[in-house]
């Protein structure tokens, strides 16, 4: 897909949005819901989503459980209560951003 | 036509699957195992006539072209950084009440000795002795990892960092060493040469201590704490 650049961005932020709405979740989990979400517009394979988890366990924003679930383990990840709080400043970066974006598509022109 | 869900034996072979493709490190290996495996399963909902190996390799290709590698690399680089951050945890006791006294006394005396006429002897003899003491150590290390490693037992990734990390600190510090037998004639002409050993040497002494004994030492209690799945 040509515009995938644009939501690769925003690839963390839907990531910890989810996470925020489903209290914990499992790599495999996460992957098909981002694809669900995104509807195949994000062309993005496991080999981008699981970096983005790593990075987001190291910096402390998420934390993980592991579990045995049938004849294996599942790790899943959960947010940290710093992760909340940089969920909501993601979130409402992303929606000033759409803002900024909607103007520069659609300027609105008044005589003042 | 075979059960939707995966078998022991499955789980096994993905687990080799994932180390015939350069993951070598038991934590990661865990985590791309449980994905192939929901990835099979679901196949096998959809279209329960695919084989095993047809439905692991259409899961393999959803990881791209470069397969894990780009996992792996990039699962190297957050470790790191979560070993760098545990390495200042606990150096900064040192720069810390009560221990700081420890890290100026080290200092004070080392600036001391090496200001004596015999100064350059002394700090040649105390920088060979730190050298010394964790090159042995770090070579320790090594066959340690090497021996999991051929074994086939579980390697996690940080502890790999801590011990390789300790030994590949103690091969930089023999050229160190090597070039500092080299330039000390030239240094030690400088009207600081003795303050700046004693810095260097005591900044290096923690550093060492740090990675080469606090950490190792301290292995079992830190995968126990980054890895939940470590004591299952």
């Amino acid at each position: 897909m040509g515009n995938s650049k644009l939501y690769k961005g925003s690839l963390t932020t839907i990531i910890m949005k989810l996470l925020a709405e489903n209290d914990k979740m499992y790599g495999y989990e996460i992957t098909q819901k981002v694809k669900k979400l995104t509807q195949g517009e994000l062309n993005i394979t496991e080999g981008a989503l699981y970096p983005a988890l790593h990075k987001l366990e190291a910096d402390g924003l998420l934390h993980v459980e592991v579990k045995k679930v049938d004849n294996r383990l599942r790790k899943y990840y959960k947010l940290t209560e710093k992760g909340t709080k940089e969920t909501a400043n993601l979130l409402t970066e992303l929606q000033r951003y759409i803002e900024t974006m909607q103007h520069l598509v659609n300027p609105k022109f008044s005589l003042d | 036509m075979h059960s939707t869900k995966l078998t022991q034996q499955h789980i096994e072979h993905l687990y080799l699957f994932t180390r015939q493709h350069y993951v070598f490190h038991f934590d990661l290996q865990t985590e791309l195992v449980d994905h192939m495996a929901n990835a099979i399963e679901t196949t096998w909902k959809t279209s329960p006539g695919i084989t095993f190996e047809e439905a692991r390799d259409k899961s393999f290709k959803t990881f791209g072209v470069f397969g894990f590698m780009d996992v792996v690399e990039k699962r190297q680089k957050a470790m790191s950084k979560r070993y760098m951050k545990l390495l200042w945890s606990f150096a900064k006791n040192w720069f810390s009440f009560p221990e700081v006294l420890k890290t100026v006394v080290i200092f004070i005396s080392t600036y001391v000795l090496f200001s004596l006429n015999f100064g350059k002897q002394v700090a040649i003899v105390a920088f060979i002795i730190l050298f010394a003491s964790i090159f042995f150590k770090g070579f320790k290390f090594v066959k340690y990892i090497k021996n999991k490693e051929q074994s086939k037992e579980k390697l996690w990734l940080l502890e790999d960092l801590i011990f390789r990390n300790a030994s590949a600190n103690a091969m930089l510090q023999i050229t160190f060493v090597l070039n500092m037998y080299n330039t000390i004639e030239n240094f030690w002409h400088f009207k600081y040469a003795a303050f700046i050993a004693a810095l260097l040497f005591t900044v290096l002494a923690i550093y060492s201590y740090v990675s080469v004994v606090v950490l190792p030492k301290n292995a079992e209690m830190l995968l126990n704490k980054i890895y939940p799945e470590y004591s299952l």
